[in-house]
């Protein structure tokens, strides 16, 4: 496989290149690659995190409530922290990529930690599974029961919101159902609960039972029916394709590839695994346009530094404050529409973060550029950094792992797009060390592209 | 014809295409937007507006309040019903003046009470079971501005309210700031090696040409507004500085159009009263300042204030003498001269409550909207809301 195509593999696949995968692969064909990715890196490692969340903390005294809420936040930031590092060190990163598209298909908000977790897992375990299943399991979790109020759809007062979002953003997509079928399918999840343990429970007497009309079909109708009904449709199928298109594919939709992988989407009987498979091995996945063009999502990014780098940080909070400064914070979805992607991302602030922040993370605050003729103590100032960001970079790993590089094999790794004439200059202009030249190289817009 | 009508009439296009040079248009070209300024104030977290504005001949109010009820001897009262939290003294000297139109029971149908969907829903002006991914001044700046900086935001980083689909607005805590960080060798060198024909519209084209707006913009605003120092004494609290930095960037007449600010710590749960009462006294002091400020610049007079929360807080209080999440809440219009000051509409109707015992709205966040952006900023606001809203004629 070229090396442009096994970077491309890596960057949507994973989250960035690595150091020995050109060598490696170099005379394998572009099917074994994708059926040794499918083989390698898809172990399903489910966090396992206990958290002592307090329970009924409004009636609590004021106290013991700012100690219960202080804790609630405290869980949410370690598991938050537990999902950073996954994504930094799992080798299953094909599971983890595609787990963190379903996290953001199935945006849901809760400030209860375990259930959270839970979610996640259910996610992670049906990732590259069969998409109904995912959606049914979905459907059952107890952290989307609460967070689209099924808990509260009743018989006798049914509540609409979770047949509404299933509808609109989980399966068929906006404009494609009326009224009545929200009406009839929120009947259909009447009942739909979890027990003490978060474990699924139709509550029998809260549940429906009365025959529903459903896109043109009646019958007993439960919530597993509408789903089934939802799946029938092939708009189901593109919508879904439409979204993996932008998160696998480009920012910009294509609408003969779309159509390509709806299809197959849809003949697999939604089977998820065989869906991206077709994609990986697809002649237009890795057309020009398609490889270089994305704008990396702040988690991405951020991943992708932790990965080259093994960033560790004295505060554990940091990686917290960094995605809020970015704009994207795991299990904090902005509303149940999920994170917007492209250009979306960038404005003047979140862009000169994302250039300013390797050289916080990796060289205390300073880019280490000049230009030649510059006195060098002037431009290498050892910036203070923001104490709060302080981290520590295993640069002894990473000098290892790039050990025979040149400078053309430096920038082949770290970045994907053709250089701009910019951005040449500046490459052309480094007489830096390597720990330098990396600095300076995911400093740079291009490396914001995958 | 004046030029900024011309401009204004003949649209973005082809004035940017009378500007060969990229970097030219954006340094040389006029703004098209008028002289009128809008300072959004966003207070986080669902101001209780009943201890805001309050009821004090209701005894409804004081029956679900009482503990937390405000005393009808303590409040600061500003018509035969209704009266300004004690702490708003600065607000009820504005008010004495005529400078203040308070809007009661801003909302819109089927309220969220989540603090993130609620500000979304304020955000976008989107109706609470539609998802935009833009907001309603990004919009504006879509398609009524050139650069960025005409819509700006006093903070680090930029709320959805500023997105637009094709353009985003600037943030800054201050012009000093931004400016060293785009002058750094690194990014300095970025900026003038970039050449015109970078500034695609691809993607990485995007990435280079916002670099270069935020270079431009972060210059401009350093330079107009360094000589620039108020004259007036801000409080020294998080709203009081943002509202100084606002004050000097509109005196030193910087093209902006908007400005939007946002201050928290509203969501009071428990034990509201000292919390409040610190909050709404560094408003209101604040206030006090910047319009005292924007005076000595003779900028006042055309500059339109206008507050808002995500939404208003429940009639009965908590077991935690706190409030929990509600629903319509009032808005705070300032200016110099209002079509309507004072108390705009009806107090809150404490009898007919929704289903969750909150207080129903009566007029939609979007009129607001509507009435600012036709009758203040004087854009079509139907592009902008993609609906038509009735206005209101505050202004």
């Amino acid at each position: 496989m070229k090396k442009i195509e096994l970077k491309h593999l890596c960057n949507r696949a994973g989250f960035g290149s690595i150091p020995t995968i050109f060598e490696k692969y170099k005379n394998t064909s572009r099917k074994e690659v994708v059926t040794i990715l499918f083989a390698k890196h898809t172990a399903n490692e489910p966090f396992q995190l206990n958290f002592d969340i307090p329970q009924n903390i409004q009636m609590l005294p004021k106290e013991e409530k700012k100690k219960a809420i202080r804790k609630i936040t405290k869980s949410i930031q370690k598991l938050n922290f537990a999902y950073i590092q996954k994504l930094a060190n799992s080798d299953a990163f094909l599971r983890e990529k595609v787990t963190l598209f379903w996290h953001g298909h199935f945006a849901c908000r809760t400030r209860k930690s375990d259930k959270a977790q839970q979610l996640n897992n259910t996610i992670r375990k049906y990732a590259l599974g069969n998409f109904r299943d995912l959606v049914l399991a979905v459907a059952k979790e107890p952290a989307m029961l609460d967070f689209l109020n099924n808990k509260q759809n009743r018989k006798s007062h049914p509540n609409e919101n979770f047949a509404r979002e299933l509808m609109e953003l989980f399966t068929i997509g906006r404009d494609n159902y009326t009224e009545k079928d929200i009406q009839e399918a929120a009947r259909a999840f009447t009942g739909w609960n979890y027990n003490k343990q978060g474990e699924f429970v139709i509550r029998r007497k809260f549940h429906d039972y009365g025959e529903k009309t459903f896109f043109g079909k009646t019958g007993n109708f439960d919530g597993t029916d509408i789903i089934d009904i939802l799946l029938e449709d092939k708009r189901t199928a593109k919508f879904i394709a439409t979204k993996m298109h932008r998160y696998f594919v480009n920012d910009y939709d294509n609408p003969s590839e779309i159509d390509a992988i709806a299809n197959v989407l849809y003949n697999s009987d939604y089977n998820i695994t065989e869906t991206l498979k077709y994609i990986f091995n697809a002649d237009w996945f890795y057309a020009t346009e398609n490889v270089g063009t994305k704008i990396k999502s702040p988690i991405e990014f951020l991943t992708g530094l932790h990965r080259t780098f093994s960033i560790s940080y004295q505060n554990k909070n940091a990686t917290f404050i960094i995605q809020k400064m970015l704009g994207q914070v795991l299990f904090l979805p902005p509303n149940v529409a999920g994170w917007p992607s492209g250009k979306k991302w960038i404005d003047s602030s979140s862009l000169t973060l994302r250039l300013k922040l390797p050289s916080i993370l990796l060289n205390n605050g300073a880019i280490p550029f000049y230009e030649k003729g510059d006195d060098v103590d002037n431009v290498v100032r050892r910036g203070k950094g923001n104490r709060k960001l302080r981290a520590e970079t295993n640069w002894e790993g990473f000098m290892e792992a790039t050990s025979d590089f040149t400078q053309a094999d430096l920038i082949d790794y770290l970045i994907t797009p053709d250089l701009s004439p910019t951005a040449k200059n500046i490459c052309q202009d480094l007489s830096l060390d390597k720990k330098q030249n990396a600095t300076v190289l995911v400093s740079l817009p291009e490396y914001q592209m995958c | 014809m004046k030029r900024r009508d011309f401009l204004k009439t003949t649209g973005v296009a082809s004035v940017t295409m009378l500007l060969p040079n990229f970097l030219k248009a954006l340094e040389f070209s006029p703004s098209l937007t008028g002289h009128k300024k809008l300072v959004i104030i966003q207070l986080s977290g669902g101001n209780d507006g009943l201890n805001t504005v309050i009821p004090y001949e209701n005894d409804i109010y004081y029956k679900n309040r009482p503990t937390i009820g405000i005393g009808k001897n303590e409040v600061l009262k500003i018509t035969d019903e209704l009266g300004l939290h004690p702490s708003m003294k600065g607000m009820e000297k504005l008010f004495e003046k005529g400078y203040v139109s308070i809007l009661n029971n801003i909302g819109y149908p089927n309220p969220n009470r989540s603090h993130f969907r609620a500000m979304d829903i304020w955000h976008t002006a989107s109706d609470s079971n539609k998802y935009l991914d833009s907001g309603w001044l990004g919009r504006y700046l879509d398609s009524n501005c050139q650069s960025s900086h005409e819509v700006l935001e006093i903070d680090t980083t930029l709320s959805l309210a500023l997105k637009g689909d094709a353009k985003n607005a600037l943030a800054l805590k201050n012009p000093n700031s931004l400016y060293q960080l785009t002058k750094e060798h690194y990014f300095d060198s970025l900026i003038r090696n970039t050449s015109d024909e970078m500034l695609s519209e691809d993607n990485l084209g995007y990435l280079y040409k916002t670099l270069v707006e935020t270079k431009s913009s972060a210059k401009y605003i350093f330079n107009t507004s360094k000589t620039y120092e108020s004259k007036t004494e801000f409080p020294k609290t998080d709203i009081g500085q943002k509202l100084e930095t606002t004050a000097e960037l509109i005196n030193s007449g910087l093209d902006t159009s908007v400005y939007y600010i946002s201050t928290s710590g509203f969501d009071t749960h428990v034990f509201q009263e000292k919390q409040q009462e610190k909050l709404l006294g560094n408003y209101s002091d604040a206030m006090l300042s910047f319009v005292e400020e924007l005076k000595k610049g003779n900028n006042f007079k055309d500059t339109l204030i206008v507050t808002f929360s995500e939404f208003g807080r429940r009639l009965s209080e908590n077991g935690s003498r706190g409030t929990d999440h509600g629903t319509a809440g009032p808005m705070f219009v300032i200016s110099e001269n209002l079509k309507k000051n004072g108390i705009f509409n009806e107090a809150p109707d404490l009898i007919n409550l929704d289903g969750n015992k909150d207080i129903k709205y009566h007029l939609d966040f979007r009129q607001v909207y509507a009435t600012v952006l036709d009758k203040w900023l004087e854009v079509d606001s139907s592009k902008i809301l993609n609906s038509n809203f009735q206005h209101l004629n505050f202004i």
